[in-house]
């Protein structure tokens, strides 16, 4: 039956319960404990089942690295007065270990319309002394005005940019947030890291490094018709390194790979390029020799492990994003 | 020279390597096949590797490349752990493996080797730089060092030339002399990386961070807190194969001698003022220079030599070590040390560390056990046999280095229920499933860091002579004596009662790890 309530301290002595079964259920078993691990409070904001489903799953795979409690915000924008709640734990054996390890989830329903008792009662709920992290699996409800309160929850936002249809709109709202305060994230920025790393390799040569400054043009393959946020970043990321080159955007005949497909630089007759040959390998061309990289997966998983891998102020990022709209069109 | 790369981003991927060659010499034996071309690979695999980068492999037998990719591609899908074998992967790196037949021990071949590697290197576009790797036997060192000064592959004139070498680092403090001389006459210090596998751990590596980076603890990494120290470094197995070698080693100089100086080293140093190569390394040294050198009488008081016995463990029997193959049945090999150090500076006075390792114990296990003193004044007694006995137990904090990495804290809790007793809880973090991730083998750590030049986890010519010092007088005593009787202890168990004996003489016992 439907509550219309959530009590925060109901919900942690259901948790506290949830473990001590977990413990008893362990030891009949007879193997060595239960481990509780955390790290910090993962806020999971989605409306719709789909996304919902998808991401409650990703959250569970997520906690094997970065283990913590995660409150999973469900929202239904077309109904009104719906508030509820309830606690699971999600365990698994780690490889080759003896112990059982578990986290957390609490996963609430809600009406729009309830969004500040959505606010109270995860205030009340995040672990203490530890940081709370928001992933907004459901980049429109950004764009919401009665989302708003559930931003000061976190510091850290998560967004994955490549979900919003407009590049400029999407970049807009992440330097506005950024403006604010926010720490900001976007999944579709992580999805560029194996194409830096294979450009970075190009410069790792003392040749080409020497050649930096008369590097004068930069081309970008791309998937579609439109120039997504991946390829206005990598735009930004590398104009700001090479201060000669052009860049130019080329709307690629084959595409193996979602977004991006292929970065050639050239100075003269010196050229380097990465391209994407299939969906796993990118093929990096330096001066006639090749050199392959395997993809790392892209799933929501491995893209938020890594955004949440740096603890900090991302630098790279935060530059590269404040360049980014001039490429959108 | 062009400035830093503009390219790196350290947040989310790490420093590249320099496109180079590596060559090992012994690529035919087991460490090649076991550790060294799996961990290459695997960095491959995790795109640690620059592109052109190359593996020379040098042995006596006649092989061609083609033969020695089959070999090594065998190997990969042998030893590799934790990934998967990519064959369009294989087929890149394979490119860039050869193979070049040789005799350390013959001039012309390091002739032939240098222009091989000319070759190669224009071919590949490795500038010149070369990590030579001494996967053979002890004996090759000095030969093969000779062998490239005299050809000139030492000169750093092209690209950087580094030079691996695996331990033992002599057999005693005077070969251990000459090595260093002879390695000298061709090689700079600062080319040659020592590998001590156990200080690439990332356990081991982790007791800095948990040092250094926890401000809770270093208040109380001291004498006036800690009553003493116990490192335990066990195996279970028994020499399986490598009897010859072990014999001539034992447990003393293949263990302590290198790898738990180095773990107590790391335990007890001062924190260098910055985390680089040269600063950590002073430290260390200065620490193992700080360790009291037995007089010849104290020996016998402050360490055992044991060997094991045969024994039936768990209803299979076991061999003692002299009935092991290719041991000679009088063996007055050590298969069991332990000893009792003391560390001669103001943190550390007076503290005992108590060092163990040894071959056939009850299990494999590696750990550090820091013993807190006992609370100064006892409130909650319980009365034992009509004698008040105190329930609170010390503290102890345990940093486990293997099977399963991480760090345990001992402390007293309430027993539930009515009256007053306490007792002991342990609360756990383990390494390996909190950080859910795969963590690199030493061997991988350890290749990726010679190859950026960054020797921190590599031992100095420094330490391997202040450990020497620590070890000879033992290793004097203990060939001088003519009437120990060995097997003193069954395989199985945890070494002689000698050993028990030596701790309890300051009122100590060992714990059961
Ligand atoms: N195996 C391990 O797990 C391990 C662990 C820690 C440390 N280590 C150390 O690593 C080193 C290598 O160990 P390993 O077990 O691989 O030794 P190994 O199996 O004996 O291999 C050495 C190889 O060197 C080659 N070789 C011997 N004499 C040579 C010469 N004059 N010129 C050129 N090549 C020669 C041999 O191949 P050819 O017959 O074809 O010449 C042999 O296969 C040793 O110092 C050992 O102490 C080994």
């Amino acid at each position: 039956m439907p509550t219309t309530a959530v009590h925060p301290e109901q919900i942690l002595k259901e948790l506290a319960n949830l473990w001590v079964d977990l413990g008893k259920e362990d030891a009949a078993k007879s193997s060595n404990g239960v481990i509780r691990a955390c790290s910090m409070t993962l806020l999971i904001a989605t409306a719709g089942d789909e996304d919902a489903e998808s991401a409650s799953e990703t959250a569970a795979e997520l906690m094997r690295q970065h283990p913590g409690r995660a409150i999973s915000l469900r929202f239904q924008p077309d109904v009104i007065d719906v508030l509820d709640s309830r606690v699971y734990a999600r365990c698994w054996m780690p490889y080759g270990q003896h112990q059982q390890l578990c986290s957390e989830q609490i996963e609430i329903s809600a009406s729009m319309d309830r969004i500040p008792d959505v606010y109270s009662a995860v205030l009340g709920l995040s672990v203490p002394d530890l940081p709370v992290m928001l992933w907004v699996k459901t980049a429109s409800l950004l764009f919401r005005r009665e989302f708003d309160p559930l931003l000061r929850m976190a510091r850290t936002v998560i967004i994955d940019s490549s979900q919003i249809a407009e590049p400029t709109v999407a970049l807009q709202r992440v330097q506005e947030l950024i403006a604010s305060g926010w720490r900001m994230k976007d999944l579709n920025w992580a999805r560029l890291t194996i194409w830096r790393e294979a450009i970075a390799q190009v410069f790792e040569q003392d040749s080409w490094r020497e050649l930096i400054p008369s590097i004068d043009e930069v081309t970008l393959s791309h998937r579609g018709s439109d120039i997504a946020t991946d390829a206005c970043y990598m735009a930004s990321w590398l104009a700001s390194r090479l201060p000669a080159a052009k860049v130019k955007f080329v709307n690629a005949a084959d595409t193996l790979n979602e977004g991006l497909q292929a970065v050639a630089i050239s100075a003269g007759v010196r050229q380097a390029s990465v391209t994407a040959t299939d969906p796993e390998r990118l093929t990096v061309e330096i001066d006639g020799m090749y050199h392959q990289m395997l993809m790392p997966p892209r799933t929501d998983e491995a893209l938020l492990h890594e955004e949440l891998s740096i603890l900090g102020k991302d630098c790279s990022f935060e530059q590269s994003l404040a360049n980014a709209l001039i490429y959108t069109q | 020279m062009p400035g830093d790369n503009p390219f790196l981003d350290p947040q989310r991927f790490e420093r590249r390597i320099e496109p180079c060659i590596i060559v090992i010499f012994g690529a035919n034996g087991d460490l090649t096949k076991r550790k060294l071309v799996p961990a290459l690979y695997r960095l491959a695999y995790e795109r640690r590797l620059p592109p052109g980068f190359a593996i020379v492999g040098v042995s006596r037998t006649k092989l061609s490349d083609d033969d020695f990719r089959g070999k090594m591609r065998e190997s990969v899908q042998e030893f590799l752990e934790n990934s998967p074998f990519d064959e369009t992967l294989w087929q890149e790196f394979a490119r860039g493996l050869y193979y070049e037949s040789g005799d350390i021990g013959d001039a012309a071949s390091f002739e032939v080797l240098g222009k091989r590697l000319d070759a190669i290197g224009t071919e590949r576009g490795t500038g010149g730089n070369v990590l030579f790797y001494l996967s053979t036997q002890p004996s090759q060192y000095a030969p093969a060092a000779a062998g490239l000064g005299k050809a000139g592959l030492s000169k750093q004139d092209k690209g950087w030339r580094r030079l691996i070498i695996e331990k033992p680092f002599g057999h005693d403090q005077q070969s251990a002399k000459a090595l260093e001389v002879a390695l000298h006459q061709h090689f700079e210090e600062q080319q040659l990386y020592r590998i001590d596998h156990y200080l690439g751990k990332e356990t081991v590596q982790n007791i800095l961070a948990f040092r250094f980076g926890n401000p809770i603890f270093e208040p109380l990494w001291n004498r006036n807190y800690i009553n003493h120290v116990q490192i335990t470094a066990a195996e279970s197995i028994g020499v399986e194969g490598r009897g010859a070698y072990y014999q001539e080693a034992g447990a003393l100089r293949d263990m302590i001698q290198n790898h738990l100086l180095q773990v107590m080293a790391t335990v007890t140093m001062e924190p260098s003022a910055v985390f680089e190569s040269s600063a950590v390394r002073d430290e260390r040294a200065k620490l193992l220079r700080s360790i009291r050198i037995w007089k010849p009488e104290e020996v016998m008081q402050n360490t055992v030599a044991g060997q094991y016995g045969p024994a039936s463990i768990g209803g299979t029997s076991v061999p003692g070590f002299r009935q092991e193959a290719n041991v000679s049945p009088t063996s007055m090999t050590d298969t069991f040390a332990a000893a009792t150090f003391f560390v001669e500076n103001w943190r550390w006075a007076d503290v005992p560390f108590y060092i163990r390792t040894g071959k056939r114990m009850p299990k494999r296990v590696t750990d550090i056990a820091i013993r807190f003193n006992s609370v100064p004044h006892s409130l909650f007694k319980t009365i034992t046999d009509g004698e008040q006995v105190e329930t609170a137990r010390p503290n102890v904090l345990v940093l486990r280095i293997q099977p399963e990495e991480g760090i345990s804290l001992r402390f007293s809790s309430k027993q539930p229920g009515a009256g007053m007793t306490l007792r002991p809880v342990s609360m756990d973090f383990n390494y390996g499933s909190s950080f859910g991730v795969r963590t690199p083998a030493a061997y991988e750590t350890l290749l990726l860091d010679a190859m950026l030049g960054d020797a921190t986890l590599y031992t100095r010519q420094d330490m391997v002579e202040a450990s020497w010092s620590v070890v000879q007088p033992i290793l004097n005593e203990w060939s001088a004596r003519k009437d120990d009787v060995f097997p003193n202890y069954d395989a199985g168990t945890w070494g002689p009662k000698t050993s028990d004996e030596m701790l309890a003489r300051r009122g100590h016992t060992w714990r059961v790890p």
